[in-house]
């Protein structure tokens, strides 16, 4: 879309750290060169470098939204948390997009790694836990109070935090669990 | 605010329970000190009451004799309610065998923890819950909160605590928040008499209230109409929402 942007240059760096500068005014004359460049056998960097040594895609601070952090946490790839269609943030509220297809305890450990990485909560008070756990409309066999209870016993809630002032908080058992379910919803 | 008289709108079979469910929660403020042993035994009073009110008014049984024995009356709700997990029942059969019927006949000493209370508490709620279609601890908790801020004579609402907040906000969407946090109001008339009083310069127009509370996605799934009282409350995610906002005014 040539209103929508202007080329000038094109760098390319090669093997043995040259860096090949190329003026081009359109997609064609990127894709010319690099077919030129393909011929000559002279290949980009990216193309000759093993998959190992790439690295991970950084992000700048306009990508700073909730559900980036989850996937930093989580070490999801960017993007991922779209694509996933499983928890959506709107207005720093979390809401789990198909509360259908996970248990309780899931969306449980779901929602509170969403208010812990997306929100950037170290812990999160019961009666507001509630308050958003109720309004999911998940489908439940048992109340709230019991599902946190057997999550306390099995080691994935913190239980000194919830002694001392009644709040919620994943251990690191629960962190991982609720890394687990994201990516179980990506199909790994 | 719902008041007594806003009870004629809800089902009558229904008006005893909650009431039960508040007197519980206003046992458990006091400073009694066998408070919780009390609170169990009006929670233990509300299931059993919730269950022959759902199996003779929702569920049509005709109640007979047989359910006039704990067993029987349980077992019944439960082969009418087979989504409800078995752990739950075996939680209430726990409290009323080992807990609920100690406390009523034998030991007058004995309490129970603040937190095996609240694990009754909500478990006997969301029994009731699922039986009626309702979300009883809203209703029960607003009840509270009527009885606890008694109505200026000749006003229509009353001024409630943390509407200082409102100075604080500039979306239109978060001030409705507040006020419907603050009085469940009836209408748009109820929310701008609140403004008024708190010096809040906002006014709106039926449409604009409407709007937010009905009909803009980004904020009507903070409201709920609660066809009981006739009043608009917020849903969980407003409450959710609510405490956001004023743990972000607190820390600025």
């Amino acid at each position: 879309m040539p209103d929508k942007y202007t080329l000038k240059e094109i760098r390319i760096e090669v093997a043995g750290g040259v860096t090949l500068v190329a003026d081009v005014s359109s997609v064609d004359g990127v894709r010319s060169l690099l077919a030129d460049l393909a011929n000559a056998k002279i290949m980009p960097v990216s193309n000759v470098s093993s998959k190992s040594d790439q690295q991970p895609p950084t992000r700048n601070a306009e990508s700073d939204t909730p559900e980036s952090r989850m996937e930093t946490r989580a070490a999801l790839e960017p993007g991922t948390m779209g694509t996933l269609n499983l928890l959506a943030f709107k207005d720093d509220v979390p809401q789990l997009l198909r509360p259908g297809q996970l248990s309780q305890t899931d969306a449980v450990l779901s929602l509170l790694f969403a208010l812990e990485a997306g929100l950037r909560m170290s812990k999160v008070e019961y009666e507001w836990f509630k308050d958003l756990y109720e309004a999911q409309n998940i489908k439940s066999g048992s109340p709230l109070a019991m599902i946190l209870t057997n999550l306390r016993n099995s080691g994935y809630l913190d239980k000194k935090t919830y002694q001392a002032d009644k709040s919620l908080r994943l251990t690191a058992k629960g962190e991982k669990k609720a890394i687990e379910i994201l990516k179980k919803g990506r199909g790994d | 605010m719902p008041d007594r008289t806003e009870k004629k709108s809800q089902a009558p079979w229904l008006v005893g329970i909650i009431d039960t469910l508040v007197g519980a929660r206003l046992i458990q403020q006091s400073s009694i000190p066998h408070r919780n042993r009390l609170a169990v035994i009006l929670l233990d009073s509300a299931f059993e009451t919730a269950c022959r009110s759902f199996l003779r008014y929702r569920a049509k049984i005709q109640l007979t004799d047989a359910h006039k024995h704990r067993d029987n009356l349980v077992k019944t709700i439960k082969a009418k309610l087979q989504d409800i997990d078995q752990e739950v029942w075996d939680s209430i059969d726990f409290y009323y065998q080992d807990i609920r019927c100690d406390f009523y006949h034998q030991s007058a000493g004995k309490t129970i923890t603040d937190d095996a209370l609240q694990n009754y508490e909500e478990t006997v709620e969301f029994l009731i819950d699922r039986a009626f279609g309702i979300s009883c601890a809203p209703i029960a908790g607003n009840q509270l909160k009527s009885l606890q801020q008694p109505a200026e004579a000749g006003t229509a609402v009353t001024a409630m605590p943390g509407t200082s907040l409102l100075s604080k906000l500039n979306d239109r969407a978060h001030k409705v928040l507040v006020a419907v946090d603050a009085l469940s109001p009836s209408s748009v008339k109820d929310v701008n008499e609140f403004f008024r009083r708190e010096g809040e310069s906002l006014r709106l127009k039926t449409d604009e209230f409407t709007n937010i509370v009905a009909r803009n996605s980004g904020s009507k799934r903070l409201f709920y109409h609660n066809k009981d009282f006739e009043r608009w409350e917020l849903s969980g995610l407003g409450r959710f929402k609510l405490k956001q906002i004023q743990q972000e005014i607190n820390n600025a």
